[in-house]
């Protein structure tokens, strides 16, 4: 089908807008920008995002968990795009707002090209960042059907309240939450676009990444309990000193990730008690957060690092606990959508690379339910969750533009957009029908 | 989401078989379904084509599906045989995981290439077997050099060939069954 270029150019000063106004929620001076999953602070974004999806003429609701959902009604399946407004603590300005504020500019520059007939969708996930509750993505993991009520009655932020509660206190019903389950044929097609939050675009000079794969993410709690004994009393080979096995198994999660290339694994928190200068720790409680874009290694390496960890207690005399705390598993992302974003991308003349996602975003959950991709844009020093955080508008405006022209050509063509052997509504879909039925006959 | 893990326990934070391979299947079809008119058989075409070398270039889903072919594997298997470039990757995994021997194999003389001796026991390793023609032409063969097929291993049975290849006297296992390729959402 042909298709002239009618996509403008995203507009930086409208993104400056947006992120400007966005900026003002949540605020420290000193200590960047805290809008936790599911606060007031998010709820104030999230409406601001609604006065903004209005003024370009979209509807706009809001889910039974808070996912806030603008759209353009049309014919056929969807084709949306959207990112999340909320931070962990002290977080930075650009972190999920950014892709948010590219996805208000494309669906902007997608209207003003006059001739979109498939329904849009704009959407600012609801409490994207696990900070607060220890899991992240509920929004986008809600409306796939991965997360109920009952999982949302179960969650507890650091002071003991429960993601029901703070979801109720922000007026929403999250006992309804199974109501935001999307079905697979509304949307054609999702496209998130989010800063890097690592170096690999900077290093290259490139200001446009094209995601082929999300890691997933397995997270646990360990505990060792030795003796809280006198530092000075108590001889080297009476001890059981519970900080002398966490360190060592800090090195050694450090050792076991460095053989595998696409994996990392952090001990991110140590609580030591009682934390005193001439008391022997007695009790270490270290996080282990393990990642891969290859879902049974990153299994495997939790499960390894827990071997390893036994056999640190069980050497030093330590008793060991040990908690999930959370796991996903990473995805690899729709190589149709990667491609139709790749084609966007060399339409418009901007140097790229494909690359995988170490971190995980609302796109990898949206991909079991959707067609989806994802466009990253640099940030400077690869910085993220930190108030410094920073990246180029210009960049956001750029992959609004790229998001804007592959939604464009899916909306234009029935073979992209069309869900297959789902719908009989276009060619494509017929003809697989057509070879279903003779496949069945033979 | 937070639940105690039993630290005594075989598996941990291991996924449950049939969960870590619907995920298989999912990133599968996910890396690998391109638009393309496509004639399977000679009477049947598909507007979706799963492009193998797109999937099995992948080391995240090549690693998979060796160690799940690897667990097919029967007991008296000795060396694996393997036909086409692409297939050799997926071959060299799973030999990788195994440790079994490879032997590639061609229609024409002098049919295997590799070390590889009559009488011993193989498993012909394929990515996707739609009607087993080409499967058993393999076959057929590696048994003209002398070697005993015992079976055939596949990722993706289309559902077209596998009593032909059964009839022949080898035992036929695959991972997926798929007689409909959807597109991106297995049911």
């Amino acid at each position: 089908m042909n298709q002239p270029a009618v996509i403008e150019a995203g507009s930086p000063a409208r993104i400056g807008q947006f992120l400007d106004e966005i900026a003002e929620i949540g605020v420290n001076p000193s200590d960047g920008w805290s809008r936790m999953a599911l606060s007031p602070e998010e709820r104030t974004a999230h409406a601001v995002f609604a006065r903004w999806a209005r003024d370009i003429g979209l509807v706009v609701r809001t889910d039974a968990v808070g996912n806030t959902i603008a759209e353009r009604s049309g014919e056929g399946p969807a084709v949306a795009t959207g990112s999340h407004l909320d931070t962990v603590y002290q977080g930075g300005r650009f972190d999920g707002v950014g892709g948010v504020a590219a996805a208000l500019e494309a669906a902007r520059l997608l209207i003003g090209a006059g001739d979109l007939i498939a329904p849009l969708r704009v959407v600012a996930f609801a409490a994207e960042e696990g900070a607060r509750f220890g899991v992240p993505c509920l929004g986008s993991r809600t409306i796939v059907g991965e997360i109920g009520p009952d999982d949302l009655a179960v969650m507890r932020d650091k002071d003991g309240c429960t993601a029901v509660e703070a979801a109720s206190a922000a007026g929403l019903s999250p006992a309804d939450a199974r109501s935001c389950v999307w079905s697979a044929d509304e949307v054609a097609v999702f496209l998130e676009v989010h800063i890097e939050q690592g170096r690999v675009l900077e290093e290259r000079g490139l200001r446009i990444g094209v995601v082929d794969a999300v890691a997933g993410s397995t997270r646990m709690e360990l505990r060792y309990v030795g003796s809280a004994d006198h530092s000075g009393a108590t001889p080297m080979g009476l001890r059981r000193d519970s900080l002398a096995g966490a360190a060592e198994l800090v090195v050694v999660v450090e050792a076991l990730a460095l053989r595998q290339r696409t994996a990392v694994a952090t001990v991110g928190r140590l609580v030591v008690e009682p934390n005193s200068l001439t008391t022997i720790p007695g009790e270490v409680t270290l996080s282990v957060d393990v990642r891969d874009i290859d879902s049974d290694r990153q299994r495997d390496l939790a499960e390894r690092i827990l071997d390893r960890a036994h056999r640190i207690a069980t050497r030093r005399g330590l008793d060991l606990s040990a908690d999930l705390l959370s796991d996903q598993s990473p995805v690899v992302l729709h190589r149709r959508v990667q491609d139709v974003l790749v084609e966007a991308t060399l339409e418009h003349g901007i140097g790229f690379c494909i690359l995988p996602s170490g971190a995980s975003h609302d796109a990898q959950h949206l991909s079991r339910l959707v067609p989806s991709g994802m466009l990253f844009i640099p940030c400077e020093g690869g910085r993220s969750h930190v108030p410094d955080e920073l990246c180029d508008i210009g960049d956001l405006a750029t992959a609004a533009t790229i998001v804007a022209t592959a939604l464009r050509r899916y909306a234009h063509q029935p073979d992209l957009s069309s869900s297959g052997t789902d719908s009989a509504s276009t060619p494509l879909s017929s003809r697989a029908a057509d070879v279903r039925n003779r496949l069945q006959a033979q | 989401m937070r639940r105690p893990l039993e630290l005594l326990d075989e598996r941990r934070v291991t996924l449950p078989a049939d969960v870590s391979a619907r995920e298989l299947l999912e990133d599968l079809l996910r890396a690998g379904m391109v638009d393309a008119l496509v004639e399977l058989d000679g009477r049947t075409t598909e507007s979706r084509f799963l492009d193998k070398t797109s999937v099995l270039t992948r080391p995240g889903i090549l690693r998979r599906l060796a160690t799940r072919l690897t667990a097919l594997i029967g007991p008296q298997v000795e060396r694996l045989a393997v036909s086409s470039q692409i297939t050799l990757a997926l071959g060299t995994a799973v030999a990788l995981e195994s440790g079994l021997p490879i032997v590639v194999v061609s229609e024409a003389e002098p049919f295997v290439s590799g070390a590889a001796y009559p009488g011993e026991m193989v498993a012909h390793i394929e990515d996707i077997v739609l009607t087993g023609a080409s499967a058993l032409r393999c076959v057929h063969a590696l048994r003209t050099a002398g070697l005993n097929v015992v079976q055939v291993l596949s990722v993706i049975d289309r559902g077209l060939g596998a009593t032909d290849l059964r009839a022949a006297g080898v035992d036929y296992a695959y991972l997926f069954a798929l007689p409909v390729i959807q597109p991106e959402r297995p049911t």
